[in-house]
């Protein structure tokens, strides 16, 4: 399977149009005025997608879908938020949120949103998309995805012999691209989620429709590029072990395509401390390491320990660190890409999340609409502190490293 | 883009609380709220009539669009990007205003944002300048008042628009608020 820019962009405003129906029909069905903060594409395995679904408490209704494309989708929303809309579909159904009649008015939403957000694939794609009967799913820690979608994910509705075992196409399959639209209520942060996630085949069948041939890259690209990122991951959370005695582990690494005003969006309006770095070679780019204001001071007191600290030390302390990640991060991409990449002196910020990465996403977005979006989480499994980095490569610079990862695709 | 104004056939209030994205804006009424967050190089552009009771709230990311955007933008269709480009969503926030009520002679503009938070070697630089100097000049060109601004300096801004007062409450990371 191959993939090109062109064609993530084409997902992406897919996806996002989708998105946008669905958050139409759940203001017309609940009252719920909903708007689309995000849509990325996420290219990701499946050990990634299970993952972001186990760690939410979610509520979440899938429905296949099958004939031009053939995959699955899912909408999935906080519990709290499944049980406000539970009562504004069906009067007083709340009280027993396990009840059927709660239940089926989730699956009823599901499948008009889900609906919606398909219609517009079949529209792009001039064919028409089936969609099985929708399943009311918990997913609680016990089940993965494939527990899920595997069993079942293709239910007994009319389309039932139409959909092949979905679980020998995309979920079984190491490499997925997964679309991830996040909804929010104008007054509240509250999230609605919608995936979807289609077959390797069918995402063939789009690139074939939306994509550039010439410039296609094979999507086992993608994965080494991922993998790339999990490995300097590791590195840097390694590294801040050997610094600071503490224990860290990587919590998340993810690679995704979002329209570049998207990723400010991804930050939320809360303090953070930490470092932004620019990195040139191929590719360029700009690195955000950011801490909570805890987090912040729990690393600087992990690396004086039983010192006084003035507040110049524990900033000079924090550039430090985030030296250190920047390194550990990066490093292992020079060599598998077999270049250099030189790093910038590291910058103090301490500032609004949002608006530490507004500034480096403006610097892309003069000449790229849509961004590489590398996120990652390291942790210590004690929670003394969190370490986010965020990575922006160069699109076009990005492509070219692609090239030296798989040059077998030229 | 969900606007508020247009659609009165319903009984359904006015949030108080209207979020405003990134290359994005939104139209409020007396009594709502406009909210955008993390501008950093970003500028944020308020506009109220007070008197008609109607504001508006852009937040741009670049001073101009090419000319591609703005051929787009002038036809009826508005194009996706207009609201990324400070010379592209300033001409459309007047037309929603005043589309809904607001006399073009009445509106106050107010701007913030437009910070220098980093220098970039490979930048071209001072795009936080650039994108306040952009809005100075839009807000010029379509016989809009400045108000006051609250621009530069190297840290982000939170902004909170009362369509009411049309005042601009302008918050810093550590919860340094002021109003304009």
């Amino acid at each position: 399977m191959n993939l090109d820019v062109q064609s993530l962009r084409t997902f992406s405003r897919l996806a996002h149009s989708g998105a946008e129906e669905a958050a139409g029909s759940l203001s017309t069905l609940t009252g719920f005025d909903a708007r689309v903060a995000v849509t990325k594409v996420e290219m990701a395995t499946r050990a990634d997608v299970e993952r972001e679904f186990r760690e939410r408490d979610l509520v979440s209704v899938h429905i296949g879908f099958s004939g031009a494309i053939e995959g699955h989708t899912v909408l999935a929303f906080d519990r709290e938020r499944a049980v406000s809309l539970v009562d504004a579909l069906v009067p007083g159904a709340s009280d027993d949120p396990d009840s059927d009649l709660a239940t089926s008015g989730l699956k009823e939403l599901g499948n008009i949103m889900l609906g919606g957000f398909i219609d517009g694939w079949a529209d792009f794609l001039g064919d028409s998309i089936d969609i099985t009967t929708p399943t009311y799913v918990e997913l609680d820690a016990g089940r993965s995805l494939q527990d899920v979608i595997g069993a079942e994910g293709v239910p007994g509705g009319a389309a039932d012999t139409d959909v092949p075992d979905p679980s020998g196409t995309t979920i079984d399959s190491d490499h997925v691209l997964a679309f991830r639209n996040h909804l929010e209520t104008v007054d509240e942060e509250a999230g609605f989620y919608i995936y979807m996630l289609p077959t390797q085949e069918s995402v063939e069948t789009i690139v074939d429709v939306a994509g550039n041939a010439e410039d296609a890259i094979p999507v086992e690209t993608f994965t080494s590029f991922s993998q790339m990122i999990s490995e300097g991951a590791g590195q840097a959370s390694e590294d801040l072990t050997a610094m600071t005695g503490i224990d860290t582990n990587v919590d998340v690494s993810r690679l995704s395509f979002v329209p570049v005003e998207g990723v400010p969006m991804e930050l939320t309006d809360d303090a953070r401390r930490g470092v932004v770095l620019e990195f040139s070679g191929t590719p360029s780019g700009y690195i955000a390491i950011l801490f909570d204001p805890e987090s912040a001071e729990s690393v600087a007191d992990a690396l004086m320990p039983g010192m006084e600290s003035d507040p110049a030390m524990r900033k000079s302390a924090l550039q430090e660190i985030g030296n250190i990640v920047t390194s550990g991060f990066l490093d292992g991409w020079a060599n598998a890409l077999e270049t250099t990449i030189e790093i910038s002196p590291p910058r103090y910020v301490d500032d609004i999340a949002s608006a530490i990465v507004d500034p480096l996403v403006t610097e892309l977005a003069r000449t790229q609409d849509y961004a590489f979006l590398i996120d990652s989480a390291i942790a210590t499994p004690d929670e003394t502190f969190t370490c986010d980095i965020y990575a922006l490569p160069d699109e076009r610079e990005l492509r070219a490293a692609f090239d030296q990862l798989a040059p077998e695709a030229n | 883009m969900k606007v508020y104004t247009t659609d009165r056939s319903n009984d359904r209030s006015e949030p108080e609380r209207i979020k405003v994205g990134v290359a994005d804006y939104a139209i409020a009424h007396a009594g709502s709220t406009l909210v955008t967050s993390g501008l950093g190089s970003c500028v944020g552009i308020a506009l109220a009539d007070v008197e008609a009771g109607v504001a508006g709230l852009a937040h741009a990311m670049l001073p101009s669009a090419g000319a591609e955007t703005k051929r787009e933008a002038a036809e009826d269709d508005v194009h996706p990007d207009t609201w990324k480009y400070v010379d592209t969503a300033v001409p459309e926030l007047v037309r929603e205003l005043t589309d809904d009520g607001a006399e073009r002679s009445r509106i106050e503009g107010r701007i913030a944002g437009g910070s220098a938070m980093f220098e970039f070697e490979s930048s071209a630089g001072a795009v936080g300048e650039r994108n306040v100097a952009a809005a100075r000049e839009a807000l010029g060109a379509n016989g809009i008042t400045l108000i006051d601004s609250d621009v530069g300096g190297d840290y982000g801004r939170s902004l909170a628009f009362d369509a009411e007062t049309g005042e601009l409450s302008i918050r810093r990371a550590h919860g340094e608020t002021h109003v304009i």
